[in-house]
C-alpha cells in the first residue's frame, strides 16, 4: 500500500520550522564564512574547501539542536485534561521481552497492574516473549505464575512465547496484532524496562478517544533508578533538559511526530492498516529486516493519514537507562545501524516531507561524528601543508606584507560552537529558575550545580563518544552487521581493566593524534588538547563515571517524591527477591529488544 | 522444579499448559507496505555508458 494521504502541517508549525531552519542556516553559513575568510589569508588550498564544507554541516547540526531547545523553552498553554468515556476502547498493554531478567520484568508488570486497577481501568496486559532458550522460557513461566499469584490476574494478564522470532521486536508486536489485534482498539507498547502509571494510561486512552485521527501518541519516558555517575547524569538530563527538547520537537512535528518504540499508545486498526513492515532487499546492515522500526512505523502511520504526536506533558511514564559509557555505546551501535539503514527509505513512496527529513536527521546524528573527526584531521593536515607565507609578493617591494591575523575570528568561531552546545542548557536553567520548576530539582542553586557538572561530564566524554560513534558508522558503511547484541540491564560499575579492554584503542588513537600534531603542526596542539586528552584518559573516564555515587548531585524530582508505580515496583521486586533464590540468568542468544 | 516454581504453586487458577496463557485470538490483516523505490535505484554502469558513449565497444 502506498497511498499518500498524510495531514499537512498547520501554518504555525510551518512558521516554527522556518524559523528553526533559518537560524540553523544562518549559524552554519556564518561559521563557514569565518573559516573561508581565515583560510584565504595564506592562500586557498584543497584542504580549505573541505574544511569549509565540514564546518558548514557540523555547525548546522549543532545549531539545529540549539534551535530545538530554544523552540521548546516556553511552556504549553494549559490544556484541559481529556476525559475518559465510560465505554472506552479495549486496550492491551504489550510488553515484548527477549532474554530479560524475569523477576525484574514481571515485577514491573505487577506494579503496573496494581496501578491500573487503582485507577479503575479495565486493561489487558500481554507479555510477548521472544526468548528461545528452554532455561529462559522456564524462568519466565515460573515468573508468570508468580505474577498471576501476586495480582490474581488470570484472564487479564497473558503470556505467549513465539516459536519464530522473525522481525525481532517489530515482528513480535506484529505477530500479536495479526493474531489478536482484532480484540483491541488500542495497544500500549512498552519495553521490558518500562513503567507506566494507571493515570498516564488513562490520559493516553482518553486522548485517543477524543481524536479519532490520532494514530499514535508518544510519551516522554523519564529515566529512573540510576545509580552510577554516568547514569545519574543521564537521568538528570532526561528530566531537566528532556521535556524542553521534546516540547521543541512537538512544536515542529505537526502531525508527523516521532515514535520511539515504547511508552506509547497506538490505534490498532491504523497500525495494522499502515505498518506491515517488509524486509528490505539485500543483506544487513542495509538490507534485511528494518532494525529501527519505530521511526519507519511513525512515517507509515503519517503516510496513511493518521496523526502521530509526541507529548512531553504526560506524567507517569518511566524507563531505565544505561549505567555506563560502554552500555550506552553498545546501544548506540544498534541505533546507528538502524538509522543508517533508513538511507534506503528516504525516497520511499508517499511519505510526508517531514518524515523524510526525520530519516535524514537520524542518519546525521551519527554521521556528524565522522564529519567532526574529518574536520580535525583536515585542520591538522591543512595547517601542516600550508605554504610558507610570501612576505614580498611584488618584485619591487620595500616593506614586507604580513598575512592578516584572523585568530580573533577563529576564537569567535570556537566560542560560538561551544556556546551553541552550552547555551540551550543554560537557557533551560534560567527559565526553570524563573518559573520555579528548578525547585523540584533541589532548588535553583543545586540545579545550577547539576547543570554545570552535566556540561563538564558530557564535554569530557564527548571525544570518547565521538570515537565510538565514528567506529560504529565506519563499521556499518563497510558492511559489518552488528547483529542484535544482548543487553545487560542494570549492569554495574566497570573496573579500570574492563574499561581499558573496551576503550584502549581510543586512548592509543588520542595519543597518536597528539604525537602527529606535535610533529606536523605544534601550534595546533593546545587547540586539540580538549579532544586528545579525554581520548587518552578514556579508560579512566569510563571506569570512573560508572561507579555508584551518593549525594544530592543530579537530584531529580522522582527521588524526593517517588512515583506510586515506581514504589509499587520496588516493593514487589524486593518481596519476590526475598522469597526466592536468585533466578538463573537468561541465556544470551544474541537477541534483544531495543530500548 | 526450581525455587520460583515452588513459590508460585499457588497460582491455582492458571492452566498448567503455558500455551493456554496466550491472549484470545482475533486475527487482523496487516498488509506489507511498499518502501523501496526500484525505479530510482542508482545504476552506475548505465550512468557511465551515458557519460562516455565513445567507450562502448
Amino acid at each position: 500500500m502506498t497511498n499518500r494521504s498524510h495531514i499537512g502541517p498547520d501554518p504555525r508549525t510551518v512558521r516554527v520550522r522556518a524559523v528553526a531552519l533559518g537560524f540553523t542556516a544562518f549559524a552554519a553559513i556564518g561559521a563557514a564564512v569565518l573559516v573561508a575568510d581565515a583560510a584565504q589569508q595564506d592562500g586557498w588550498q584543497m584542504w580549505d574547501a573541505i574544511r569549509v564544507g565540514l564546518i558548514l554541516v557540523t555547525t548546522g547540526w549543532l545549531a539545529w539542536g540549539a534551535a530545538l531547545a530554544l523552540t521548546g523553552l516556553w511552556p504549553h498553554s494549559a490544556r484541559p485534561a481529556a476525559v475518559l468515556p465510560h465505554d472506552y476502547g479495549a486496550t492491551a498493554v504489550l510488553v515484548p521481552i527477549c532474554n530479560e531478567d524475569p523477576v525484574a520484568t514481571f515485577a514491573r508488570i505487577a506494579a503496573m497492574d496494581g496501578s491500573i486497577r487503582a485507577e479503575g481501568l479495565d486493561l489487558d496486559i500481554v507479555i510477548l516473549s521472544d526468548t528461545r532458550s528452554a532455561e529462559g522460557q522456564a524462568a519466565e513461566q515460573a515468573a508468570f505464575r508468580m505474577l498471576i499469584s501476586e495480582t490474581q490476574g488470570a484472564g487479564r494478564i497473558y503470556y505467549r512465547n513465539r516459536t519464530d522470532n522473525r522481525g525481532r521486536k517489530a515482528g513480535n508486536v506484529e505477530d500479536f496484532i495479526r493474531t489478536s489485534g482484532g480484540a483491541y482498539d488500542y495497544a500500549v507498547t512498552l519495553d521490558a524496562d518500562s513503567l507506566m502509571s494507571g493515570a498516564s494510561l488513562r490520559e493516553m486512552i482518553a486522548r485517543m478517544e477524543a481524536d479519532p485521527k490520532l494514530g499514535l501518541l508518544q510519551t516522554l519516558p523519564r529515566i529512573v533508578g540510576a545509580g552510577s555517575l554516568f547514569g545519574r547524569a543521564m537521568q538528570f538530563a532526561s528530566a531537566f533538559h528532556g521535556p524542553v527538547f521534546t516540547r521543541g520537537l512537538e512544536r515542529m512535528q505537526g502531525s508527523t511526530g516521532p515514535y520511539w518504540g515504547h511508552n506509547a499508545i497506538i490505534r490498532v486498526g491504523a497500525f495494522a492498516q499502515s505498518c506491515g513492515l517488509p524486509e528490505l532487499s539485500g543483506r544487513p546492515p542495509f538490507g534485511g529486516h528494518i532494525l529501527s522500526h519505530d521511526y519507519v512505523e511513525a512515517a507509515l502511520l503519517a503516510r496513511g493519514g493518521w496523526r502521530v504526536v509526541a507529548d512531553s506533558g504526560i506524567d507517569g511514564s518511566f524507563e531505565e537507562g544505561p549505567e555506563n559509557v560502554l552500555a550506552y555505546a553498545k546501544r548506540d551501535r544498534r541505533w546507528c545501524q538502524g538509522n543508517l539503514q533508513h538511507s534506503r527509505l528516504i525516497l520511499a513512496p508517499g511519505l510526508a516531507g517531514w518524515s523524510r527529513y526525520v530519516f535524514v536527521q537520524g542518519i546525521f546524528a551519527y554521521v556528524v561524528s565522522v564529519l567532526w573527526a574529518a574536520f580535525l584531521i583536515v585542520t591538522v593536515a591543512g595547517t601542516a601543508f600550508a605554504p610558507e607565507p610570501n612576505y614580498f609578493p611584488d618584485q619591487y617591494q620595500l616593506f614586507p606584507v604580513f598575512p592578516s591575523d584572523r585568530s580573533r575570528e577563529i576564537t569567535a568561531l570556537a566560542l560560538g560552537i561551544i556556546g551553541m552546545l552550552i547555551m540551550p542548557k543554560v537557557a533551560i536553567w534560567i527559565t526553570s529558575s524563573l518559573s520555579g520548576r528548578a525547585h523540584r530539582f533541589g532548588g535553583a542553586g543545586r540545579a545550577a550545580g547539576s547543570v554545570v557538572c552535566d556540561i563538564l561530564l558530557t564535554s569530557m566524554l564527548a571525544p570518547v563518544m565521538l570515537a565510538f560513534q565514528t567506529r560504529a558508522v565506519l563499521q556499518v558503511v563497510s558492511g559489518q552487521d552488528g547483529g542484535w547484541p544482548a543487553h545487560a540491564r542494570g549492569e554495574g560499575a566497570l573496573t579500570l581493566g574492563q574499561a581499558a579492554r573496551a576503550s584502549g584503542w581510543i586512548a592509543l588513537l588520542g595519543l597518536g593524534a597528539l604525537v602527529i600534531t606535535a610533529q606536523l603542526s605544534p601550534g595546533l596542539m593546545p587547540w586539540l588538547l580538549p579532544v586528545t586528552l579525554p581520548m587518552m584518559a578514556a579508560p579512566i573516564l569510563i571506569s570512573w563515571s560508572s561507579q555508584p555515587v551518593r549525594g544530592r548531585l543530579f537530584a531529580v524530582p522522582e527521588e524526593a517524591d517517588v512515583p506510586e508505580v515506581v514504589a509499587r515496583y520496588r516493593a514487589v521486586h524486593d518481596k519476590w527477591t526475598a522469597a526466592i533464590a536468585p533466578a538463573a540468568p537468561a541465556a544470551v542468544e544474541g537477541q534483544h529488544v531495543p530500548a | 522444579m526450581n525455587d520460583m516454581t515452588k513459590v508460585n504453586a499457588t497460582a491455582a487458577t492458571l492452566s498448567d499448559d503455558p500455551s493456554a496463557w496466550a491472549p484470545p485470538e482475533a486475527p487482523v490483516d496487516m498488509p506489507r507496505q511498499v518502501l523501496e523505490t526500484t525505479g530510482l535505484r542508482f545504476d552506475l554502469a548505465a550512468l557511465l555508458r551515458v557519460l562516455m558513449p565513445r567507450q562502448r565497444t
